[in-house]
């Protein structure tokens, strides 16, 4: 029970209260509406179906407390969440290294 | 005199499956293939045979997926079932 403007006013929310607080926001992503993989209650309800957005932002992390505050007495919010941007290291990902196991057990006595 | 140099028969060292895949906790389908069809419980080192680094952002990302609503937990999403096998399971 997401109609297309109600969603579009739950983002517009979301990103004018994460501007207020002083965040840059670079892009929102849309990962598609499906059934959640668990039914989850919040709010006096319990949802099926959801709507998953994904907001790239920058700012201090003061907002973070605030934010999660808002976010949790917003009714149409089911989960939200804060997380770093993943720096992404796989360039470096020599091998599988043969442990020495003899080594390991003369070193541990 | 023999002249002293390193191998040069010497393989490549082994790579384990992810080596130069990025983990991310978005795609389902990637970590599901690490998960149990019947309980859904993180299969060990000792079965997906996976770099230390590797077995590690996998188990993260598996939880991370489960606490934000991306993956079930206690079972395989279905739609994921007839993946192909990566890890050498004995059912």
């Amino acid at each position: 029970s997401l109609l297309k403007p109600e969603t579009a006013a739950v983002l517009k929310r979301t990103v004018e209260a994460l501007m207020e607080r002083g965040a840059v926001v670079r892009n929102l992503e849309n990962l598609g509406e499906r059934s959640l993989p668990y039914k989850i209650s919040k709010h006096k309800e319990r949802h099926r179906r959801g709507g998953y957005f994904l907001i790239d932002l920058e700012g201090p992390p003061s907002i973070v407390s605030t934010m999660m505050d808002h976010l949790g007495r917003d009714i149409d919010v089911i989960r939200r969440a804060f997380i770093k941007h993943p720096v992404s290291k796989t360039e470096e990902c020599s091998g599988i290294i043969p442990v020495n196991y003899e080594d390991k057990l003369i070193a541990k006595k | 005199q023999p002249i002293q140099m390193e191998n040069p028969y010497k393989e490549p060292p082994k790579k384990c499956v992810l080596c130069g895949i990025d983990v991310d906790y978005k795609n389902v389908q990637l970590l599901s293939q690490f998960v149990s069809p019947h309980t859904g419980c993180i299969y060990g080192r000792h079965i997906t045979g996976l770099c230390n680094k590797k077995q590690k952002e996998i188990t993260k990302a598996i939880k991370r997926a489960h606490v934000l609503g991306f993956m079930p937990v206690m079972f395989k999403n279905p739609s994921f079932l007839t993946d192909p096998k990566i890890c050498n399971v004995k059912y």
